[in-house]
């Protein structure tokens, strides 16, 4: 891959190998991660279960092969909701102008001025937690910047002659935002995405390690990280491991988006 | 008003509101004042003038890119400002226009083909993929650019061949004027001297008017029958070219000539 | 007798994408002194990087030059930074195509004049202020005394480099290199500022190396002109014969190319020059 560095190749064959594991889960998952064996429970990292087990003597390592699904998916589908909303709102508010603008900017404004996390919590402990909800809501809540990014490039693309060509040939207002204007504005949308992910799977954690993300049984890191929490002193490997986890894997996404800014910077 | 007339400004101003400084002081700026021109059918009429005379401006209006803030352009007798949907794309399809800087006016994303497409997709022209196809390859042997430049991206294009693209992209929809601002302008001589040439030609076949704006007096003499001065918003002088170039009728216009011809030792006008 | 500047096999070659590119391929040239030497070609003919080779103004890794450039006798291209610096701005000065980059938007351009004065004559302080003022009279700009204490962004683009070139002519170089000095500015400013041009090359004895693409700003100007394409310089000679009758055939084409774009009325006689008395005074 020409152009980019090598800590942002790094980053992209890290996400590469994570989504091959987490698509591969129901073949390379040692156990079912579901299935509980309170015999084999808070045994240490061992020949049969390679990160050790839980208190229900769930395997660890399977546990976090599933929950990797569980996560990206959730990082991909909320940011996916983010950028769509945010490229709307944007491209919106910056092609048309006006009152339009005004109002649209100012729903961004009040948006941003609450504390996400805050937001977070009040929704889910009003509706109740759930993976498509935290999906929706994390989506919702981190729509602004992208919205903010698209409006600044559709302000500034707005004026360039091949908008202007497009006009003269009679291109009517919508095909000339989503053909030419929107397309080149893009690339910075790519960027804010590809770190958004590793910003929503830390909140997926995040959330979940406050109880009120993904619900048990279903694994997520931040969950696994949560019940490790009150064996911290017996069994470090419910602690550790999910961490590194999520730690490996926002480092990756920040490091391939950070690498994408500078390929296509200038 | 004539119907052989496919250009025709009357009165046309526009003023815009100057951002006044850090006190407020908003100040209107007259980019263009009270100017009316013709442009009938198959003429090639020049419109020369220095850096913020008001000639882009002037273009975008007579294109309708622009609204007036006084007077009118009617295209074949049908005002801009008035004309709605279809008749609008009518209009659209008759005045049609090529910008200076090809490495700007094309989207950088789309090919050849997509951009000499676009505008037959948008007025309902050869709706057969095949024969949009056909079109194509017709348009690029008109700017006299092989058929097989289709695929490329402006990127893989020269600068004199991207604005043939830019010139094609104009032709598709079968206009009957041609406004081009400065279109050779950001060209080397020679790649200009032969878009120049391409301009002549397609004027003349196609029985097609064209409103070639420069600031090059040269560039203008040689394309044009007729030629318009600007200076500061105002039409100053209009005449043919060859009373123009030998009786200029307005000091300005006979600096302008002076200049063109690099007459180091001509006195200025006071 | 040996020229002012004699320029012998230079070459100029970056590495783009792995292949070593000639931006300047092989050029042999020389100016005497009062001379104007005009060096015309299209975009990418390297007639600017020739300008910048001369005194080593371009940045040298990635370009690596070879050949040699002699001034008044000494070697340039081998020669200290030391000595390089002291004569760029001061016996070879240079003007450029755009005034609005080159000067400084912050300081006003009667100091950016004194600096140009005090770097490369011995002249200081108030004399030098003087100076100042004296130059930016003789380059046509009126009142200079107020002038002086202009920010660049108050002057039009012809006032912007007639400034450049009081601070190019300031420090009396034996050589000034204009490259497209009037290229960015309005015709009837171009007018004023060739004029200007010329007027001062007579008056100083001033040995010019004048860069353009424009032939008939040549034509007008200079007394000898080289074409470039490509890198190398494929036609050189007095002006009069290589315009009536160019040798060579790129010189053909774009002389070609030139008169399908001229005025149809007859231009008025080609160039004086040659220590001639310019014909009527300006005011």
């Amino acid at each position: 891959m020409r152009g980019f560095s090598r800590a942002s190749q790094a980053g992209a064959m890290i996400l590469l190998v994570l989504a091959v594991i987490a698509i591969a889960a129901p073949w390379i998952a040692p156990h079912d991660p579901l299935r509980t064996h309170l015999p084999d429970a808070l045994l240490g990292p061992s020949a049969a279960y390679p990160l050790g087990t839980d208190q229900l003597g769930r395997d660890v390592l399977s546990r976090l092969i599933y929950g990797a699904r569980i996560s990206l998916s959730i990082g991909f589908i909320a940011v996916g909701i983010a950028i769509a909303v945010g490229v709307a709102v944007g491209g919106l508010a910056g092609f048309a102008g006006g009152w339009a603008d005004a109002v649209l900017m100012r729903l961004v404004d009040t948006m941003l001025s609450i504390p996400t996390i805050f937001l977070l919590l009040a929704i889910i402990a009003f509706i109740g937690p759930g993976i498509y909800v935290i999906m929706a809501v994390i989506g919702l809540t981190s729509w602004m910047g992208v919205a903010r990014l698209v409006r600044a490039e559709v302000l500034s693309l707005k004026e360039r002659e091949y908008v202007l060509a497009a006009r003269a040939i009679g291109a009517s207002s919508w095909r000339v935002l989503t053909r030419h204007v929107l397309p080149n504005a893009m690339a910075p949308v790519i960027v804010s995405a590809t770190l958004g992910v590793g910003g929503a799977i830390l909140t997926e954690s995040v959330l979940s390690y406050l109880g009120l993300g993904v619900q048990p049984p279903m694994p997520s890191w931040g969950n696994i990280l949560n019940e490790g929490r009150v064996a911290l002193g017996v069994a470090w490997w419910l602690t550790v491991s999910p961490g590194v986890c999520i730690l490996i894997t926002v480092l990756a996404f920040n490091l391939l988006g950070e690498g994408i800014r500078e390929r296509f910077r200038g | 008003m004539s119907p052989d007339l496919v250009l025709e400004a009357t009165g046309v101003t526009k003023t815009y509101a100057a951002p006044g400084g850090p006190f407020g002081r908003r100040q209107r700026i007259t980019a263009v004042e009270q100017v009316s021109c013709s442009l009938p059918a198959g003429e090639t009429l020049g419109l020369v003038g220095e850096s913020g005379c008001g000639k882009t401006t002037l273009a975008k209006l007579l294109a309708g890119l622009l609204p007036p803030t006084a007077g009118e352009v009617r295209v074949r007798g049908a005002a801009w400002n008035r004309v709605r949907g279809a008749e609008r794309l009518a209009a659209r399809r008759a005045v049609q226009f090529v910008f200076q800087n090809p490495l700007n006016s094309l989207n950088p994303r789309l090919t050849v083909d997509d951009t000499l497409s676009e505008p037959l997709r948008i007025h309902g022209i050869a709706s057969e993929r095949a024969d949009r196809r056909r079109r194509v390859e017709e348009l690029l042997d008109a700017v006299q650019l092989p058929a097989a430049y289709a695929g490329r991206l402006p990127r893989e294009l020269s600068g004199g061949e991207r604005q043939r693209v830019g010139i094609a992209r104009a032709l598709a929809t079968g206009p009957q004027a041609l406004i081009c601002d400065e279109p050779i302008a950001s060209l080397d001589v020679s790649v200009g001297a032969q878009i120049l040439e391409l301009l002549r030609a397609l004027s003349q076949s196609r029985r097609m008017a064209l409103l070639f704006i420069s600031h090059d007096l040269r560039a203008v003499a040689s394309l044009c029958r007729r030629i318009a001065v600007m200076r500061q918003g105002r039409l100053i002088e209009q005449a043919p070219t060859e009373q123009l170039l030998s009786h200029p009728a307005n000091p300005y216009t006979e600096l302008l000539i002076r200049s063109a011809e690099l007459d180091l030792d001509a006195v200025e006008p006071s | 007798m040996t020229s002012l500047l004699s320029v012998e096999h230079l070459s100029v070659s970056y590495e783009q994408q792995g292949e070593p590119v000639r931006a300047v391929d092989d050029v042999t040239f020389a100016i005497e002194a009062g001379e104007v030497l005009a060096l015309v070609g299209e975009s990418g003919s390297g007639k600017s990087s020739v300008a910048l080779a001369l005194t080593r103004l371009l940045p040298m890794p990635p370009a690596v030059m070879f050949g040699e450039v002699r001034f008044q006798g000494e070697e340039l291209l081998q020669a200290p930074e030391a000595l390089l610096r002291a004569i760029r701005g001061g016996k070879i000065s240079y003007v450029f195509q755009d005034p609005e980059t080159s000067l400084n938007p912050v300081l006003p351009v009667g100091e950016q004049l004194i600096e140009a004065i005090e770097l490369h004559t011995e002249i200081s302080g108030a004399s030098a202020r003087q100076l100042a003022a004296e130059w930016l009279t003789k380059v046509g700009i009126a009142s200079a005394g107020e002038r002086l204490r202009a920010y660049p962004h108050q002057l039009s683009g012809g006032m912007q480099q007639r400034v450049m070139l009081a601070m190019a002519l300031a420090a009396e170089p034996s050589l000034l290199i204009a490259d497209e000095p009037t290229t960015a500015l309005d015709v009837t400013v171009q007018l004023q500022i060739l004029r200007l041009l010329r007027d001062l090359q007579r008056s100083l004895r001033l040995a010019v190396l004048l860069i353009s693409h424009d032939l008939t700003v040549v034509e007008r100007i200079a007394h000898r002109v080289g074409v470039m394409s490509k890198g190398r310089l494929v036609e050189i000679g007095p002006v009069a014969q290589v315009l009536q009758q160019p040798a060579h055939p790129y010189t053909q084409q774009l002389l070609k190319y030139r008169s399908m774009m001229t005025l149809r009325r007859a231009p008025p006689g080609l160039a004086q020059g040659h220590g001639e008395q310019p014909k009527g005074v300006e005011p």
